[in-house]
């Protein structure tokens, strides 16, 4: 082996060779298998070197700051070197937050919330703002939400909850070491995941939606949108629970994960569940019937009856619904063979009695099939969110859901299981309560839509792409024509 | 319903991950021209893997395979400098790199040994030179040193520390 090699790799590695010897290099590199060896030898040390400094650093600033708490990261196993870089980040970026200043606020207080700092207890309020070290409690009638500045990040504390601050960059290190949290979680960097500590479990978080509950025992969580790897606060590897799926941690056993079975889970958050299988009762338990005008006519449903406003054009409506910022909208509709060419309503606020911006989930029709759009319309412009076009035909039995986030300003459609967002996009300020009108814009309007609605539902979430699939059948081949 | 016995698809993935990241690592390392370079592109070869590891048959060629695509991204994003190799050359190290992994693997093994039969100062300074936010002109100003010189030594660490990992892998070889 020319020993001038060495230099000459370690002046590419440095980024001090030439360009004459750059060229040089990577020719030889090209047709020498032992000076490529020696390379990847090179290389190979530069990553274990990078580690070894990495894994040194994050103890010796440990060791040198005892103040802060010992981040769980540096024995974590998952991943050992990122895991040795990360703790290495994350102290950098403690010492780096502490000279920023605070970064996490409090918004929603209810009831007796509290924060526990510098070994004094003191009453939160909105606007409060959380440190490192900070460790909120709640009492018997107390919630909070938790909110991280220049991301949608939320987190809601329940009450009787001990939830504490380790720290907020470069990632966000947590505990629940008592009661329910329920997160919302904007993506996160993979290389600094949301990590949540409770008594038995942890958690690595990198965007999505659950809930978890802790005492010093167990700890559950259940996940609806997204995934998390959970596992066992001393054990060395992680379960991922998938959205819908939920986990049970406790100190003496494997992390259990259940998968409740599609209709287990379609009770979860359901609003309003019409049937309209000949009358109008809300299934859901909630007592949202529908008040049906007079001459309604029920026809042969997807299953059983279905709302038929084809042949008769009563008023459908509901009682004043209020629907939370994330909600999904499903339901099987057939629209007439030979019906009018025109936009078909299917559900949504009267803006007219309002007078508010609300909204109007239509087909749009186009040859040979149609598009599901949500406008959003009312005082203001409008906006709307459109799925991609042809998806529905006349004469057939489609499932149709939407998932409307108005935080997120987004919408996603589904037409028969199967994902037909086109354009997701949505103003986000719109009215979330009032009363729905079925397949009709406007009340006493008289252009409802052409056609069968059967089995509609409303629930209080984005029901996961499982969920929606169970709800459409399992698959688009079974559509009928009926 | 899913159990501790019976792994969720998405757990194998992260235990595959785990065991191959150091080799991605190295992989990536070695066809791109900075250490930072290569931080950047793990993150990209992490997401995508997490994104994409259910449909892969065979994690380890497929992993490395996206790998190697990333890493040409983000090569080309920057083929102005010379210190950027072509795609032939990367595929060629690329394969190599697949090849010399299980050495490469012992090699990492042998280091930490090495790194401690170093002198104290020179196991300092080659750790403070790796550790993330170092900056050459920096640390040699700190020492008395000109950059240069600081490479220099920092170069003969480097050696050294790779003629120790052989010769104590021959010494295994020939016990």
């Amino acid at each position: 082996m020319n020993t001038d090699w060495h230099d000459l790799i370690q002046r590419h590695m440095a980024g001090l060779a030439t360009e004459e010897e750059a060229a040089h290099f990577q020719d030889s590199l090209k047709h020498d298998d032992a000076l490529a060896r020696l390379f990847l030898r090179y290389m190979n040390l530069d990553v274990a070197l990078e580690a070894q400094a990495a894994s040194t650093e994050a103890t010796r600033a440990l060791l040198a700051a005892p103040a802060v708490r010992r981040g769980a990261l540096l024995r974590l196993p998952w991943r050992p070197l990122a895991a040795a870089a990360a703790a290495c980040v994350m102290l950098a970026g403690i010492v780096f937050w502490f000279r920023q200043g605070p970064a996490i606020n409090l918004a929603k207080v209810s009831g007796d919330v509290r924060v526990w700092r510098a070994q004094q207890t003191m009453k939160a309020a909105n606007g409060f703002v959380l440190k490192a070290g900070d460790w909120l409690l709640t009492g018997g009638d107390g919630a909070a939400e938790v909110q991280f500045p220049g991301e949608t990040t939320r987190l809601g504390i329940g009450a009787n909850a001990e939830f504490g601050v380790v720290a907020a960059k470069p990632g966000k290190e947590l505990k629940l070491t008592a009661g329910t949290l329920t997160a919302s979680v904007a993506r996160q960097s993979a290389s600094h995941p949301m990590m949540i500590r409770t008594p038995t479990a942890k958690a690595e978080v990198l965007g999505t939606k659950f809930e978890m509950n802790a005492d010093k025992v167990v700890t559950t969580m259940t996940v609806t949108e997204g995934r998390v790897l959970i596992a066992r606060e001393d054990d060395e590897s992680g379960v991922i629970v998938e959205a819908a799926q939920s986990a049970t941690v406790t100190a003496n056993a494997p992390v259990s994960v259940i998968t409740p079975a599609p209709a287990q889970s379609l009770g979860n958050a359901l609003i309003a569940h019409w049937k309209l299988d000949g009358d109008g009762v809300d299934a859901s338990g909630n007592g949202n019937n529908l008040t049906l005008g007079a001459g309604v006519v029920f026809s042969t449903g997807r299953t059983g009856s279905a709302l038929d406003l084809h042949a008769a054009k009563p008023d459908v409506e509901s009682p004043r619904i209020a629907l939370p910022a994330v909600f999904t909208i499903s339901m099987w509709l057939r629209l007439e063979q030979g019906g009018p060419a025109r936009a078909q309503p299917l559900l949504g606020f009267d803006g007219q009695q309002s007078g508010v911006d609300d909204f109007w989930l239509t087909l749009l029709p186009t040859f040979p099939g149609s598009g599901v759009v949500l406008d959003i319309r009312g005082r203001q412009m409008g906006s709307h969110a459109m799925s991609a076009q042809g998806a529905v035909r006349a004469g057939t039995w489609h499932h149709v859901a939407v998932i409307v986030d108005s935080v997120q300003g987004r919408a996603t459609f589904f037409t028969d299981g199967r994902d037909v967002t086109l354009t997701p996009g949505l103003r986000r300020d719109f009215s979330l309560a009032g009363p729905l009108l079925i397949g009709r814009r406007v009340k006493g309007g008289t252009l409802p839509f052409a056609g069968r609605l059967d089995d509609i539902r409303i629930h209080g979430r984005a029901l996961t792409a499982v969920e929606i699939s169970a709800l459409a059948g399992g698959n688009a081949e079974e559509n009928q024509t009926r | 319903m899913s159990s501790p016995s019976e792994p969720v698809p998405n757990e194998r993935f992260f235990r595959l991950y785990a065991e191959h990241e150091v080799a991605l690592h190295t992989f990536v390392r070695s066809l791109l021209p900075t250490r930072e370079d290569a931080a950047e592109v793990m993150q990209e070869v992490m997401v995508a893997i997490w994104r994409g590891a259910d449909a892969a048959a065979e994690f380890r060629p497929w992993a490395f395979g996206v790998a190697r695509n990333l890493a040409l991204v983000h090569l080309r994003k920057r083929k102005r400098d010379r210190h950027i190799f072509d795609d032939a050359l990367v595929n060629r190290l690329a394969d190599l790199a697949v090849v010399q992994e299980p050495q490469h693997v012992t090699e990492r093994e042998a280091l930490e040994g090495c790194l401690q039969k170093l002198p104290a100062s020179q196991r300092e300074l080659v750790l403070t030179a790796y550790t993330k936010g170092t900056r050459m002109d920096e640390l040699a100003a700190r020492r008395g040193q000109t950059p240069m010189s600081l490479y220099k030594l920092l170069h003969r660490i480097r050696q050294a520390l790779l003629d120790c990992v052989e010769r104590t892998l021959a010494q295994e070889k020939s016990a």
